[in-house]
């Protein structure tokens, strides 16, 4: 008994995902559509799209994680607590809720806790990557030091003061 | 849910502030700051208010007359720097710098959008020194100066990368990057400083260079590279420091002795210098080009930058050579001169090998190095075999400062062009004059600011994604030293299978040297022939 479009489902979510951000943010984030100007958005927005016809298609798994994927990947460095950052998800819980009923509810609810589950590992993901990235960045501002004295070399530069 | 009527679907209401951009009161979120610069690098450099705080205390030991330096410093300002008063009183808002910067397009906090973070100090420009906001107040934009404002100063301030994005879209000229400049200056009268600019700035006035390496931990850097440049090409180079007499000084930034990528440019200068034969020489003195006194004040800029000419007079050289950086080449282009020069004991830049006299340079007598190469290619007077660099399908980013401070937007492509076979651009609108910062300039790029400069840096990372899955691009070239520091872990992020490079280390790679031994690798010392697929 779907009784909304797919694009106005797809416009209440982005609605609710934006609303994290503050004031007129949302508004270029919606609007924007040149994917070089606002990656943020246009990035949310197509992802949005794509969990959206998997979620009541035919749920191509693949397909569902890539999207999935590439929305956590913002969301987890914009100074949200984890349960902001995912919140997303359930929330299309909420629009979609009186649309559906019956086992069809069942099936979409069932699959957007499947994706929920995905989020967390990718939320992960993308944090230890940060952790990775900043252990990275700073053994290679050292690195000719290290080259030149062994690993030593570092603690020692690190005792001095040295950046 | 009931169904919405079609008009109602393109109007969904996106929510307004709870708060107006007026109200100051900031939260110092963790990942989103820069620590507070340490005490004994304030009173190293003589600056006020040295002290123990953070910008997440509830109280920032302010100096108890703050107001009135703030107030003071402003005034001062107004009249020394005519720009800052035009840059207050000609913004009409029209907004067209509003979506243009990357902090906001990564963040969504309107207090990014250029024209607000520039408001936030016109409001209190108007508050004291307008006659219509000492009327009407608020009615006129004007806002009380209190603390909480500074702190909002302090926050905004430094997550602008002084960039000068914006000012390119606004039809009045106005550089918010200044603005900020001028901010972070006030700031400093009463002691809200951070660590990454104080510290490098301190080191730099200690020793000469942002790391605070002493003068023989400089030459053993240097002796290492010549040593590591000899085992790969089979060539020894003669790269001399202090010697009197040599016909040209060289500058570059510290980190390219010292951080990679950095590094294997530093191989490509070494290598290229001593192919064509420049009589050169480095100073321990003036053994960085980094100036980060250009993200704290004009004094401090000054300070730093004057050892190039003190250096460049006792060496006694006739013109000066830059490296690959970015905020260097932003100070010795639009500063220096004025500041330290004029440099009338220097001669006109000419080129030993090509005759090209530089007449860019006929003021300020120091000369890119991207000029320099550019120009021997150009003349043909080096041999190049690009295929060595077939590993690498490349692009190019435009460094804020060298893009937009200097214009320096065809030698690097030039080069990369004859260095290489594979070049692909990243689209219009995120290259040249309208680049992407790397979200971590103007002293950011911090490890504890990492999540900011992730949302700042989105925009370039996002382009440089494009390129890879398009073309499978595989490394992002720069000639700047911070961003060879910030772009790596922002691709190892965002992009991960992106490598970072200088300019002149793939012009070292591609440089056939006069008896040079067979090549098998390349600056990196990776195998020459081996192709690397982007795993995107
Ligand atoms: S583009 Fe210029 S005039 Fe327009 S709002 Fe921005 S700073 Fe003001
Ligand atoms: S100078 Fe750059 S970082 Fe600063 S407001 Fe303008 S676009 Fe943003």
């Amino acid at each position: 008994m779907a009784v909304l479009s797919r694009e106005t489902i797809l416009e209440y979510w982005l609605e609710r995902v934006l609303r994290s951000y503050p004031g007129q943010g949302a508004k270029f984030l919606a609007g924007e559509r040149d994917p070089f100007r606002n990656p943020a958005g246009s990035t949310m927005r197509q992802a949005l799209g794509v969990l959206l016809d998997e979620l009541s298609a035919g749920m191509d798994r693949e397909r569902a994680a890539e999207a999935l994927d590439s929305i956590v990947q913002i969301r987890a460095v914009q100074g949200l607590e984890p349960s902001q950052a995912l919140e997303f998800i359930f929330q299309l819980k909420e629009i979609l809720r009186p649309q559906l009923d019956g086992p069809e509810r069942e099936l979409v609810e069932g699959r957007i806790d499947e994706l929920a589950l995905l989020a967390f590992d990718f939320y992960m993901k993308y944090r230890e990557r940060t952790y990775q990235a900043r252990t990275n960045e700073a053994r290679r501002r050292i690195f000719v030091m290290e080259r030149r004295q062994g690993a030593g070399g570092a603690q020692e530069w690190q005792e001095r003061g040295g950046i | 849910m009931a169904n919405p009527k079609p008009e109602e679907l393109v109007q969904i209401q996106y929510p307004t502030p709870s708060k107006g951009w007026m109200d100051p009161a900031v939260e110092f979120r963790k990942g989103t700051y820069c620590y507070s610069a340490l005490a004994r690098n304030l009173n190293y450099l003589g600056l006020p208010n040295a002290r123990e705080w953070q910008p997440f205390d509830a109280d920032w030991k302010l100096p108890p007359d703050w107001k009135r330096i703030i107030l003071d410093g402003m005034k001062e300002r107004l009249e020394k720097f005519r720009s800052f008063r035009l840059f207050m009183d000609i913004c009409v808002r029209c907004g067209a710098c509003a979506d243009k910067c990357h902090f906001y397009i990564g963040s969504g906090d309107p207090k990014n959008m250029p024209v607000v973070r520039a408001e936030l100090v016109r409001s209190v420009y108007r508050r004291y020194f307008t006659l219509s906001g000492q009327l009407f107040g608020a009615l006129a934009g004007a806002r009380d100066l209190t603390e909480d404002v500074i702190k909002e100063w302090f926050y905004y301030a430094h997550q602008c990368t002084e960039c000068r994005r914006c000012s390119v879209f606004c039809p009045y000229g106005i550089d918010t990057a200044e603005i900020t400049m001028i901010v972070r200056e006030l700031l400093n009268l009463i002691g809200c400083n951070i660590n990454w600019v104080l510290e490098p700035a301190a080191n730099c006035f200690r020793t000469g260079n942002h790391l605070g390496i002493q003068p023989h931990g400089f030459k053993d850097s240097v002796d290492f590279a010549v040593d590591e440049l000899e085992e790969l090409t089979g060539i020894r180079v003669d790269a001399s420091i202090n010697r009197k007499g040599a016909e040209v000084l060289l500058v570059v930034p510290s980190a390219d002795y010292f951080g990679t990528p950095h590094y294997y440019t530093f191989l490509g200068y070494l290598a290229l210098l001593h192919e064509v034969g420049l009589d050169y020489t480095f100073s321990a003195y003036a053994s960085e080009g980094g100036n980060f006194g250009l993200f704290n004040s004009h004094e401090m800029i000054k300070r730093l930058n004057a050892k190039i000419y003190t250096e460049a007079k006792r060496l006694g050289v006739k013109w000066i050579l830059g490296g690959e950086c970015g905020h260097m080449w932003r100070v010795l282009h639009q500063y220096m001169d004025t500041m330290n020069g004029p440099a009338d004991f220097l001669e006109v830049p000419v080129s030993p090998v090509t005759g090209t006299r530089f007449e860019n340079a006929r003021s300020t007598k120091m000369v890119h190095i991207c000029e320099f190469t550019a120009d021997l290619i150009h003349r043909g007077k080096i041999r190049l075999d690009p295929a060595r660099n077939d590993r690498w399908n490349v692009t190019y980013h435009d460094s804020c400062n060298p893009a937009r401070a200097m214009g320096l937007l065809e030698e690097p492509r030039y080069i990369l062009r004859s260095v290489c076979n594979q070049f692909h651009e990243m689209p219009e609108n995120t290259i040249r004059e309208q680049t992407f910062c790397c979200g971590s300039g103007s002293g950011l790029g911090t490890d504890e600011n990492f999540e900011m400069r992730m949302r700042g840096g989105l925009p370039r990372a996002n382009a440089v994604k494009y390129v890879r899955d398009k073309h499978g691009v595989n490394l992002l070239t720069c000639i700047c030293a911070i961003d060879k520091a910030t772009l790596p872990p922002l691709l190892e992020y965002w992009v991960p299978g992106v490598d970072v490079a200088g300019i002149h280390e793939l012009v070292g790679n591609a440089l056939v040297m006069r008896g040079e031994k067979e090549r098998t690798t390349d600056l990196r010392g990776e195998p020459i022939d081996q192709k690397e697929v982007a795993h995107a």
